[in-house]
C-alpha cells in the first residue's frame, strides 16, 4: 500500500437525541434517533476506552460485568455504532461515551485548550513522618519526586517529601453505565467517575415511561452531558464543590444543566423538526421554552428545568413562560430550584439573542410585515430558522464556558459569574454589535441578580476591573516564568523532547516522556511552572514588590501579624497554592490575538465555626479541633483570587479576587455553614458520612427525597 | 429532695427525666378533693446508651415512688426505641411496681385498623431489609461510616438482640398494649376533648397522628405514594434494591426469598447479556475486566480490592447508599405516627402542647381539626390548632430539637404566649456522637427567643442567669422560674421539673392569671 488514508474526523455514533422515552411517542420517535459527531480516536479500545474516557459496565447490585462494545469494529464502523436499543448493555456504554464526548468537544472548543480532570489528591496515611532530607539544604525541586503510573493506562504521581501529599494525574474520567439501582446519576469526585442508575418507572406517574418499567439514566442525552460538565468544571474548579454560599452548589448543578441544554439546541435536526412542528408564533418564548422543557422532562431525576422557564397552567393547559421575580435570588435557596434561576436568565438571554438575529428572516418571508401566514412554514425559513438558533445556541454556550476562566477560584455567586460571563465576552468580541451582553446583564437583572457592590448596573461596571492604578507593581519576575511557560506549553505538543525539569525531579524513572500521553505532558507542564510561580513569588528578588501584589490579590503573603488561622509554611512564610495556570491564547473575530495567562492562587486559614467562640492561638495550630478542655469545631476558609496577565506587556488586566482575611465574607460563611438554611433530613442524620464523600449524590437524591 | 413551693400541690408538675437522649415524662394534675392525677408520656432512651441498664430502672423506680405505684394514664406515642426502651429496660419496675389504669395509644397501634395493620406490615419489612443492607455495607471499608449511620436510624427501632437488651420497639409497643390491669384506647385526631378522672378543668385534645393516608407519609422521600400501591408482580424501587441484596448471596433477608420470576424482572438486561462477576476471569475479556476493575470476589471479600491498585475507583457498595433514603423514609413516617396531645388547663386556658416526634405532615394536619368551644353547642364557636398553639406555655420540642419535628409557619411562630417555656429532651453530647444536629442551632435559637431564654434541656438543666439574659430575661422572672423548676439534687440528678398554677375554672380576671403563669410575683 503506498500510504494509509488519514484518519477521519469523526465516528459518527448512533443515540438518543433525548431519551428512549421519546422514541414511543410518534410526534417525536423522528428526531429521536441521531447520529453524534464524536471527535475520531485512534485506536479506540474495548469499553469503549479512549483518551479522555474509559467505559466500565460492572453492575454491582446485580454482580455482573457487561462486555465492553468495540467501536473499532468493521462492523459497528460501517453502521455508526450500534442501534438505538434499551435492552443491549453495549448500546448504553456507546451512548455514554458518545454524549460525554460530544460534551468535553464543547468545552475544548469554547476553552481553546484540553480539557483535564481534576487529579486524585492523596492524603499522607496517618502517623507517616514526611520524609525530609537532613544536612544539606534541599533545592525546592527536590521537594517533589514522581511515582510511576500504578495502573495499566494510569497517570503518574507527584509525591511532595515535605507534606507527604501526593497527586495522581487522572488520564480517563471512568464512566458506569450501571452503578447504581435508583433514580440517581452523579459524579464522584473522589472516584473521578459517574455512576449512572437505573430504576423502574414510577407506576403512578410514569410520564411517557412504560410503567414499572426500568429506566436507565445512561440513556438520557441530558442526564450524560450534566454529570460530564460536573467533571469537567470540577476540573477546572476543584473547589466549587465546597459548599459555602447559596451559590456554591447550586451553580455547579446550574451551569451543568445550562451546557445539557444548549448542547441540544447545537443539532440542528432537532431544532429544524420542533420549528418546522410548532409553526405560528415562533418567535415567541413558548416554542423554544417548552422545547427546553421537554428535556427538562426527559431529563428524569434533573428537574431543575423543569419549572425553570415556564409551566402548563392547569386552567387554560396552554403552556406560559415563567415570569421572573426580582426577589427570587434573594428567597429561593434550596440548591435546584436556586440553580434553576441561573438556567432561566441564560435562556431568557438566549431568547432575546435569537429573537434579533431572525427578525429580519421574519421580514423577508412575510413581505415586510413580519406577520407570518397560516399554514405551514417554508422549508427554507425552518432551515435558516434552525441554523440561526443552533448557532445562537453555539454563542451562547461558548460565553458560558468561557467564563469559567474569569471565575473566582473559590466561593462563587451567581453575581461573579456575571460579571465574568461580561468580561469574558468583552474579552473577545470587543464590538457588542449584536447587543449579546445587554441581554445577558438585562436576563439577570431581571431575576434579581447582580453583584451586591457595584454602584451601578453597566457593562462598564461589570467587567472586573484591571489592575487598579495606584499599585504599581512590577510583574517582570512572574511574568518571565509565564512566558516560558507559555512556550513550552504550546511547543510541548508537537515536540516529544523531554525538559529539563522531568528528569531533575526524578520523572525520567516514573516514565519516559515522550511515552506520556498529550494531556499528561500538559499538566505536569503546568504543575511544574505552577511550582516555578510559587518560588518566584518566594523569591527573594520579589520582596519589594510582594507587599503590593499582595494586595492586588487579596492573597496575604507577609510573615508579620497573618490573619488568625492562615496556613503557614516554611520560615513562617504564609502557605499559598498556585492553584492552577492556564494559557489562554485566542483570536477574536477581530482577528486580534490575545496571549493572556490566567492564574488562580488560593489561601486557607482554619477558623471556627461559631463567630463567637475566640480559641487559643494554639487551636489555630493545631490539627485537632480541641482546644484545652474544650472542643471547637473548625471549617477551612478560603480565599483567593484569578489573575489574568498580560504577557507581552506585563499588566495584570484582571484581579478577580476573594479577599482571604475578609470578615465579612468569613461571617457569612459561619453563618451559612451552621445552618441559617435548613439542611435536609439527610444532612440531620447522616451528616458528612456520606455527604462529605458525594456531595452530588446527595444534592441529586435530597432533590428527589423532599416533597 | 424535691424543693416545696408556694405552688404546691395546687398547681400541675411537669417533670422530664433526665435518662439521655430519649423522652419520659410524668405529669401529674391535682384531682379534686386532694390526691394527685398522673400520666406518663414515653419512657425511652436511644440506643447506645451505656448507662440505660442503670439508669433506666432508676426512671421507672422514681415514677413508681412518685405516683405510689398507680399511673392513671400511660402513653406510648411512637414505635421508636428513644421512647419506648425503658419498658423493656426496666420491665420488672413496670410490671411488678407500677400499676396502669389506662393505656393509650396513637390510632395507628390499632391491629384491627386497616390502614394501620398496612402501615405496620410495610415497616416490619423495611426495618428487616435495611438490617440486612445495614450489615452488607459495614462489611466494606469505604462504607463503615455510612453503614454506622445507618445503624444508628434503624437504632429508633431497637437493636439486634443483645443490644438492645432483648427487645425491640414492637415487643415494647405490644407489651404497652397488653397490660393485664389496664384498658387500652386508642386515640384518634379531632376525637371530644377527653377529661381526666377526677381532675377539674383539664381536657386533652389529641392532634395526631392524622387519618390521612397522604399526610402520615409527608416526608416520604420517594413522592410517590409508596409501594403500598403496588400491582401485584411489579417491581418498586425499593424492590429491585432488596433484591439486589438477595442476589448477592445475602442469607439476612427478613422475609420470605424473592420470587424467582421477579428477582429476574430485576435485572435489567437479558441473562445472555450477564458475565456473572465470578466468570469474569474466564470470559472473553478477562483482561479488560481484571485491567480496569479487578474481578475477583475472593479479592473482594478478602477485603483487598481498596488496597489493590486502582482499587479506589471500584463501586462495589455504592449503590447501597439509597438504604438511607429508604431508612430515611421508614423513619419519618413511623416519627409522623407520633400521638400528638395538647392539655389545656381551664377552659381557654394555658396549653401543654405534647407533640412527641410529630414531623410535617402530622403538624400540618392538625389546621383541619377543630372542636365545638361548647360540647352542647356543636354549631357554636370553634377551638382550632391555632388557638390552641396561642394559647401554649409549655412546648415539650419534638424529636430532640432536630430542624424537621418543629413546624415554622403553621407552629412555633404561632406559640405567641408570652409566658412560653420549652421542654428539650435532648442529650448533645450524645447526639454529637452519632452525628445528628440535635439541637438544630436555629430551632435552637428560635426557642431561646421565644421563651426569652427559659428553656429546660435534660443535659444542662435551665440557662444560667447570664445567658438567659441576653434574651431578655430579667433577674426577677429568672429567679421565679427557678423557683418553678426544681431539680432532683441527688447524686443521681434524675428530673427536672416545670410548675404551674392551676386554676380549674375559667379566672375571672385573666389578667392576674396571666401574670401569676407569665412568673411575675403577685403585687
Amino acid at each position: 500500500m503506498a500510504h494509509a488514508p488519514s484518519d477521519p474526523p469523526f465516528r459518527m455514533l448512533r443515540g438518543y437525541a433525548f431519551d428512549p422515552s421519546l422514541s414511543t411517542q410518534l410526534e417525536t420517535a423522528v428526531v429521536n434517533e441521531m447520529a453524534f459527531r464524536v471527535r475520531w480516536e485512534r485506536g479506540l479500545g474495548p469499553g469503549p476506552v479512549g483518551e479522555y474516557l474509559e467505559v466500565v459496565d460492572y453492575d454491582p447490585a446485580s454482580g455482573c460485568f457487561y462486555e465492553p462494545v468495540e467501536l473499532d469494529h468493521p462492523a459497528l464502523l460501517a453502521q455508526d455504532g450500534l442501534t438505538p436499543s434499551e435492552g443491549n448493555p453495549q448500546f448504553h456504554q456507546q451512548m455514554a461515551y458518545a454524549v460525554a464526548m460530544v460534551t468535553i468537544a464543547n468545552f475544548e472548543r469554547a476553552l481553546g485548550r484540553k480539557a483535564l480532570w481534576s487529579p486524585r489528591e492523596i492524603r499522607p496515611p496517618d502517623g507517616a513522618k514526611p520524609a525530609r532530607r537532613r544536612g544539606k539544604q534541599t533545592a525546592p525541586e527536590d521537594q517533589y519526586f514522581f511515582d510511576p503510573p500504578a495502573v495499566p493506562m494510569g497517570g503518574c504521581t507527584k509525591r511532595n517529601r515535605e507534606t507527604g501529599w501526593s497527586a495522581e494525574y487522572v488520564p480517563r474520567l471512568r464512566l458506569y453505565p450501571h452503578a447504581l439501582r435508583q433514580a440517581n446519576a452523579y459524579y464522584s469526585p473522589d472516584k473521578k467517575a459517574l455512576l449512572f442508575g437505573y430504576f423502574p418507572a414510577s407506576e403512578n406517574e410514569p410520564g411517557s415511561h412504560y410503567p414499572g418499567g426500568l429506566v436507565f439514566t445512561c440513556l438520557s442525552h441530558d442526564v450524560v452531558a450534566h454529570e460530564t460538565t460536573h467533571a469537567l468544571l470540577d476540573g477546572m474548579h476543584r473547589r466549587f464543590i465546597e459548599d459555602t454560599h447559596p451559590d456554591g452548589l447550586a451553580f455547579h448543578e446550574a451551569f451543568a444543566d445550562i451546557v445539557a441544554l444548549f448542547q441540544h439546541f447545537t443539532y440542528p435536526e432537532v431544532l429544524r423538526h420542533q420549528i418546522a412542528h410548532t409553526r405560528g408564533d415562533l418567535a415567541s418564548q413558548s416554542l423554544l421554552g417548552q422545547l427546553a422543557q421537554q428535556f427538562g422532562q426527559a431529563m428524569g431525576s434533573h428537574g431543575a428545568l423543569r419549572d425553570a422557564l415556564g409551566r402548563v397552567n392547569p386552567e387554560t393547559g396552554k403552556w406560559e413562560p415563567r415570569q421572573p421575580d426580582p426577589d427570587d435570588y434573594l428567597n429561593v435557596l434550596e440548591p435546584h430550584d436556586r440553580g434553576a434561576i441561573l438556567v432561566a436568565a441564560v435562556f431568557d438571554a438566549f431568547i432575546s439573542i435569537y429573537k434579533t438575529r431572525v427578525g429580519d428572516l421574519f421580514r423577508i418571508a412575510t413581505g415586510g410585515t413580519g406577520v407570518v401566514q397560516a399554514g405551514a412554514l417554508h422549508p427554507d425559513l425552518v432551515n435558516r430558522l434552525a441554523t440561526e438558533a443552533a448557532k445562537t445556541a453555539q454563542h451562547v454556550l461558548n460565553m458560558c464556558i468561557r467564563a469559567l476562566d474569569y471565575c473566582p477560584p473559590v466561593d462563587i455567586t451567581y453575581g461573579d459569574y456575571l460579571r465574568a460571563l461580561i468580561t469574558a465576552d468583552y474579552e473577545i468580541v470587543r464590538d457588542d454589535d449584536r447587543g449579546y451582553r445587554v441581554a445577558f446583564i438585562e436576563a439577570f437583572r431581571r431575576r434579581g441578580i447582580y453583584p451586591r457592590d457595584l454602584r451601578t448596573l453597566s457593562e462598564d461596571t461589570l467587567r472586573w476591573s484591571a489592575q487598579a492604578e495606584e499599585v504599581a507593581c512590577d510583574l517582570e519576575p512572574l511574568c518571565e516564568v509565564l512566558r516560558e511557560f507559555v512556550q513550552r506549553h504550546t511547543y510541548l505538543t508537537a515536540q516529544n523532547q523531554e525538559p529539563a525539569w522531568w528528569a531533575a525531579m526524578g520523572g525520567a524513572k516514573a516514565a519516559k516522556w515522550d511515552e506520556l500521553s498529550g494531556r499528561e505532558r500538559i499538566f505536569w507542564t503546568m504543575e511544574h511552572y505552577g511550582m516555578q510561580l510559587n518560588l518566584r513569588i518566594n523569591d527573594p528578588r520579589f520582596d519589594a514588590d510582594r507587599d503590593r501584589f499582595a494586595r492586588l490579590t487579596g492573597l496575604f503573603l507577609s510573615t508579620a501579624d497573618p490573619p488568625p488561622g492562615l496556613r503557614l509554611g516554611r520560615e513562617g512564610r504564609p502557605r499559598f497554592e498556585v492553584h492552577s495556570i492556564r494559557p489562554a491564547m485566542r483570536a477574536g473575530p477581530d482577528g486580534d490575538l490575545l496571549s493572556e495567562v490566567v492564574i488562580s492562587i488560593t489561601q486557607a486559614r482554619k477558623v471556627p465555626l461559631d463567630p463567637a467562640a475566640f480559641p487559643s492561638p494554639e487551636w489555630y495550630r493545631s490539627r485537632s479541633d480541641v482546644d484545652g478542655e474544650t472542643e471547637i469545631p473548625s471549617f477551612t476558609f478560603r480565599g483567593g483570587c484569578t489573575l489574568i496577565l498580560d504577557l507581552e506587556s506585563q499588566q495584570l488586566r484582571y484581579a478577580i479576587v476573594k479577599r482571604i482575611d475578609s470578615g465579612n465574607r468569613l461571617r457569612r460563611q459561619q453563618a451559612y455553614r451552621s445552618g441559617g438554611t435548613l439542611p435536609g433530613l439527610r444532612a440531620t442524620y447522616f451528616g458528612d458520612a456520606l455527604g462529605g464523600r458525594e456531595p452530588f449524590a446527595f444534592l441529586h437524591a435530597q432533590h428527589e427525597a423532599e416533597p | 429532695m424535691p424543693t416545696t413551693s408556694k405552688t404546691g400541690d395546687a398547681g400541675v408538675r411537669v417533670r422530664m427525666y433526665r435518662q439521655g437522649l430519649g423522652d419520659c415524662f410524668l405529669i401529674s394534675f391535682p384531682k379534686r378533693g386532694g390526691g394527685r392525677f398522673h400520666l406518663v408520656i414515653d419512657c425511652g432512651v436511644i440506643l447506645g446508651t451505656d448507662t440505660a441498664a442503670t439508669r433506666m430502672p432508676q426512671v421507672a423506680r422514681s415514677i413508681a415512688r412518685e405516683t405510689g405505684g398507680r399511673v392513671d394514664v400511660l402513653v406510648g406515642t411512637h414505635e421508636h426505641w428513644d421512647h419506648l426502651s425503658g419498658f423493656i429496660q426496666a420491665r420488672d419496675v413496670w410490671e411488678k411496681e407500677i400499676r396502669v389504669g389506662e393505656v393509650w395509644l396513637a390510632w395507628t397501634e390499632d391491629p384491627s385498623n386497616a390502614l394501620a395493620a398496612e402501615l405496620d406490615r410495610d415497616r416490619k419489612r423495611k426495618v428487616a431489609h435495611l438490617r440486612a443492607a445495614a450489615q452488607r455495607m459495614s462489611g466494606d471499608a469505604a462504607f463503615g461510616a455510612a453503614a454506622e449511620a445507618l445503624e444508628g436510624v434503624l437504632g429508633f427501632f431497637g437493636g439486634l438482640g443483645a443490644a438492645a437488651g432483648g427487645g425491640s420497639t414492637r415487643d415494647a409497643m405490644e407489651g404497652l398494649a397488653q397490660r393485664p390491669e389496664a384498658r387500652v384506647v386508642y386515640r384518634r385526631p379531632g376525637e371530644p376533648p377527653v377529661s381526666l378522672n377526677g381532675v377539674d378543668g383539664v381536657r386533652v385534645f389529641v392532634l395526631g397522628p392524622p387519618e390521612d393516608r397522604t399526610l402520615i407519609r409527608k416526608s416520604d422521600p420517594t413522592k410517590r405514594g409508596a409501594e403500598v400501591y403496588e400491582l401485584a408482580g411489579s417491581m418498586s424501587l425499593a424492590d429491585t434494591f432488596f433484591a439486589g441484596l438477595g442476589l448477592s448471596g445475602d442469607a439476612a433477608m427478613g422475609n420470605a426469598a424473592m420470587d424467582p420470576e421477579l428477582a429476574e424482572l430485576a435485572f435489567p438486561f437479558d441473562r445472555k447479556h450477564r458475565i456473572p462477576a465470578a466468570r469474569a476471569a474466564r470470559s472473553r475479556h478477562a483482561r479488560f475486566f481484571r485491567d480496569f476493575y479487578g474481578s475477583t470476589d475472593e479479592e473482594r471479600d478478602a477485603g483487598r480490592d481498596a488496597e489493590r491498585p486502582g482499587g479506589w475507583r471500584r463501586v462495589d457498595s455504592d449503590w447501597l447508599g439509597v438504604a438511607a433514603d429508604l431508612a430515611l423514609a421508614l423513619d419519618s413516617d413511623t416519627n409522623n405516627t407520633s400521638l400528638a396531645m395538647a392539655f389545656e388547663l381551664g377552659e381557654g386556658g394555658p396549653v401543654l402542647l405534647f407533640p412527641a416526634d410529630a414531623q410535617v405532615g402530622n403538624w400540618e394536619s392538625w389546621q383541619l381539626l377543630s372542636w365545638p368551644a361548647d360540647p352542647a353547642q356543636p354549631d357554636g364557636a370553634k377551638i382550632t390548632a391555632d388557638d390552641l398553639l396561642g394559647r401554649t406555655v409549655l412546648y415539650k420540642v419534638g424529636h430532640h430539637g432536630s430542624h424537621n419535628a418543629t413546624l415554622r409557619q403553621n407552629g412555633l411562630e404561632k406559640m405567641t404566649s408570652p409566658d412560653l417555656v420549652a421542654l428539650i429532651p435532648v442529650d448533645q453530647a450524645m447526639a454529637t456522637r452519632k452525628r445528628w444536629k440535635m439541637p438544630f442551632g436555629s430551632l435552637y435559637e428560635r426557642l431561646k427567643t421565644k421563651t426569652r431564654g427559659r428553656v429546660l434541656r435534660v443535659d444542662q438543666g435551665r440557662l444560667p442567669l447570664e445567658e438567659a439574659e441576653k434574651y431578655g430575661l430579667t433577674q426577677a422572672e429568672w429567679k421565679e422560674f427557678e423557683r418553678r423548676t426544681p431539680e432532683d439534687t441527688g447524686p443521681d440528678a434524675l428530673w427536672i421539673e416545670y410548675r404551674l398554677d392551676h386554676r380549674p375554672k375559667r379566672s375571672r380576671r385573666p389578667s392576674s392569671t396571666r401574670r401569676a403563669a407569665r412568673g411575675e410575683p403577685a403585687r
